[in-house]
């Protein structure tokens, strides 16, 4: 198998001729392994979106090729001057899973549920600028904002935003989550906690998005397991049982024995930053720039990647070069890796070394607690090396991601290591904008310049005054050193051999519309 | 008039003082000797670490990430090219000392209790042995998890979570011990001479429980050891980049499919040091146990 290479332009669809030919008359399963079980496949109340797309659609779709915005439940759409109403021509003849017809009132209905207080979605806020939605006719949608919000047909693609069948909901109250109906290419079938979740073809699924098949899958079943063990993954990859992995990065090191075992490995890079270091800066030591500088300059981001066999790239900023917006200048302005300079820096900001090499102030040794995960105990390790050498006492703390997640939402903490995946630049408002402390703004920042730069980046409706002022916010992090960014990582998509037809966008969506099953 | 006593027993032999009669009777106890070498050179490679371990266990090495072993790196390393020979011979360190100090933590309690328990009797008695029931009806893993949620994962915390656990234990097995000595007639006797109960208890039944005491923490340290190691590989004793030998097997689990070393070995340290442990202290209740007096 050939180890296919994703450019930031390029998508490679394994649409094959004999994918075609066989599509009739192979039906199957297609078996997608996780690591991570829904909480719950209610769209408005789950954390993690990443399954809600085969059983929903969305008003609109991202070409996997072109990255543009194509239509899907939405015919066309249009905004009126001023940024501050869109309208959505919906799609005729779509059905709901249990026959009902969809029409803009579900919408409307959807997302009034988003939204009301008892509902209490954690993905309502990141939309919270849609003031009001009305259905014109029955297939006319009007979206209406507080203020012009750019990253609103981005945010529009993700699985949260998919329509809700208001009888479907009513009827099913609490067990919505574990039952749940929308108009995707997918229907529910069943949820066995732990183990799997059983969909199969939608059959009035007669539409889709223009770069797939118009019409139902070709697949009969589609079958999540839940497999919480990463080793196990592996191994029902190598005895077949398993045909591509979802959420769950591939390890660099495992690639060869994946594709061994007759799996095609699809490569992207991440479309966030894992791993990178957050700091409570509304806290000594990190509320000093200068500080946060010599943290800055004291990672050698390239010895991180040498000691992961490669398999990823450094990152300048607080966004990645996968993320939609990102600007290369911080790759100029950024911070490499200058330890002597570091040591200066702490010098400046009035530490001392003592006699062990340790930095100290007014006698006090400089020390702290990095919070890590599992998952990210490698790199704290190297971290931890890296900042010993700049004269910190830096012990690790590993908890589960719960736990961590709840100490740095409420700023209590000093430094640990984080990662996100976010496609759009917004991220940075969710990240640094004052408003989310006490949320998503876990490194406490507190700037009006830096809270004006961001508003700016949701209310600018040109795209070039937007990209310039989302490359300003870019650049003013990198300049207060509000984080220290490490590496973006290579991921690896393996999708067996046996699955023909698979379409894997540059930000690793995965569409099985078109699959086969291609028996060997 | 020596002579006349080796002339009526005339088959007796030499008197050798009984001390070294065990000694040698250890000695020939294969299991024993190669339980006390195991262990006992464990125990030396723990307290030399410093001057043993070939590098620093902490040290990281980006251009010898996950090498085979080799005459450089006999164990091979890691995936952030630290020697694993180097952090096993730590680990040992690590592990022994937390394996010896919960059983000190076990024995004590459990001598302590079982003393009061077995000796005084009443309601001293039903109050401790009450109190040992409920904990034994507690699955250990439910206790030890219990104290590793108040006090936060590290090793201090599993090694008191581990002594704990096992005092009950302890305390059945040393009570029960105390109320076969105390029927004996030299305890009648320093009674009636009028010595007091703590004295009794600690001049008299405590040195005859004592060696009880030793066979079983030795046979109970293998347990300790497996417990400990096994919380540190759930990520709830010793913290990375701690070496401990539960800690890095669960790092070389990750590792598995690629390089079989950085699991292997830590593996091997555990299993050598449990059974080194358990054949010494099945020598060591060899030698103490009447029953086996030839």
């Amino acid at each position: 198998m050939k180890r296919i290479r994703f450019t930031a332009l390029t998508l490679v669809i394994l649409l094959l001729l004999t994918g075609i030919s066989s599509a009739q008359d192979t039906w199957g399963t297609v078996v997608v392994a996780t690591t991570l079980e829904p909480d719950t496949m209610d769209a408005h109340r789950t954390s993690g979106g990443g399954l809600l797309r085969f059983i929903g659609a969305t008003l609109i779709a991202k070409d996997p090729q072109t990255s543009a915005y194509v239509p899907y439940l939405a015919e066309s759409w249009s905004t009126s001057e001023d940024g501050l109403t869109w309208e959505f021509k919906l799609r005729q003849g779509v059905k709901f899973h249990d026959g009902t017809d969809f029409t803009a009132q579900d919408y409307v209905y959807t997302f009034q549920r988003w939204f009301a207080e008892d509902t209490a979605s954690p993905s309502a806020a990141t939309y919270s600028l849609i003031t009001s939605t009305e259905a014109v006719d029955d297939y006319t949608l009007q979206l209406n904002l507080a203020a012009p919000f750019y990253p609103l047909l981005e945010l529009l693609t993700q699985g949260f935003a998919q329509p809700l069948s208001q009888e479907a909901v009513e009827t099913a109250g609490d067990t919505y989550g574990q039952q749940p109906i929308s108009v995707g290419p997918f229907r529910f079938v069943e949820w066995v906690v732990g183990d799997r979740m059983v969909l199969e073809r939608n059959p009035d699924y007669t539409w889709a998005p223009p770069f797939l098949h118009e019409g139902a899958p070709y697949i009969d079943q589609l079958v999540l397991r839940f497999v919480p063990d990463y080793t196990t993954i592996l191994a029902g990859m190598e005895t077949g049982e398993i045909d591509t992995v979802l959420g769950t990065n591939l390890n660099g090191r495992d690639v060869p024995t994946a594709e061994a075992a007759g799996f095609n490995i699809f490569t992207t890079y991440g479309r966030g930053m894992a791993p990178y270091v957050l700091m409570n800066v509304s806290q000594p030591p990190f509320d000093d720039i200068l500080v946060r500088q010599a943290f800055n300059l004291a990672v050698d981001k390239e010895a991180i990647i040498g000691f992961m066999g490669g398999g990823a790239i450094p990152q300048h900023g607080p966004i990645s070069l996968s993320v939609a917006g990102y600007w290369p200048g911080v790759e100029d302005i950024g911070y490499h890796y200058d330890l002597e300079q570091a040591r200066q820096l702490m010098q400046d900001a009035g530490y001392t070394y003592n006699d062990a090499g340790m930095l100290e102030k007014n006698g006090e040794p400089l020390a702290m607690k990095m919070l890590i995960i599992p998952d990210t105990a490698p790199f704290g390790q190297i971290l931890q090396a890296m900042y010993t050498e700049l004269g910190v006492s830096l012990e690790l703390e590993q908890s589960d991601l719960g736990v961590l997640f709840g100490r740095v939402v409420t700023g209590d903490y000093q430094i640990g290591v984080g990662f996100y995946d976010f496609p759009e630049a917004d991220v940075m408002y969710t990240f640094y904008h004052s408003s989310g402390i006490g949320g998503f703004n876990i490194s406490q920042v507190n700037d009006p310049t830096l809270d004006a730069i961001l508003d700016r980046t949701r209310n600018e409706i040109d795209g070039d005054a937007r990209q310039q002022a989302v490359n300003e916010a870019q650049q003013y992090i990198v300049e207060q050193a509000f984080v220290v960014p490490l590496i973006t990582l290579e991921e690896y998509l393996p999708v067996s051999s046996r699955v023909q037809g698979a379409v894997i966008s540059q930000d690793a969506t995965l569409w099985l519309n078109d699959a086969t099953i291609v028996e060997n | 008039m020596p002579d006349t006593i080796n002339e009526i027993h005339p088959n007796k032999p030499t008197q050798v003082p009984q001390r070294t009669r065990m000694l040698r009777r250890f000695v020939r106890h294969r299991g024993g000797m190669v339980g006390l070498l195991l262990f006992g050179g464990l125990l030396v490679i723990a307290i030399f670490a410093q001057q043993i371990a070939p590098y620093d266990p902490l040290a990281l090495d980006y251009h010898s990430t996950l090498q085979p072993p080799s005459p450089a790196h006999w164990f091979g390393t890691d995936d952030l090219g630290r020697d694993i020979l180097s952090r096993a011979i730590w680990g040992a360190r690590e592990s022994l000392r937390v394996a010896l100090l919960a059983s000190a933590i076990g024995i004590i309690g459990g001598l302590v209790f079982g003393l009061i328990s077995g000796y005084l009797g009443g309601w001293a008695d039903v109050l401790i042995q009450r109190i040992v029931e409920i904990m034994l009806a507690f699955p250990t893993i439910l206790l030890v998890l219990s104290i590793v949620a108040a006090l936060g994962p590290n090793l201090t915390t599993i090694l008191i979570a581990a002594g704990i656990s096992t005092i009950p234990i302890y305390i059945r097995m040393i009570r029960s011990t105390v109320l076969v000595e105390r029927e004996k007639e030299y305890i009648l006797a320093s009674v009636a001479l009028g010595a007091g109960q703590f004295g009794i208890m600690a001049r008299h039944i405590l040195p005859n429980v004592l060696s009880t005491a030793i066979i079983y923490t030795t046979l109970g340290l293998g347990g300790i050891i497996l417990a400990t190691s096994g919380l540190s590989y759930v990520g709830l004793g010793a913290q990375p980049p701690t070496p401990e030998w539960g800690a890095m097997l669960t790092e070389g689990q990750r590792l598995f499919r690629n390089a079989w070393w950085p699991a292997f070995f830590p593996g091997l340290f555990i299993f050598l040091a449990v059974v080194g442990v358990n054949l010494l202290g099945d020598g060591l209740r060899d030698l103490f146990d009447p029953n086996m007096n030839v």
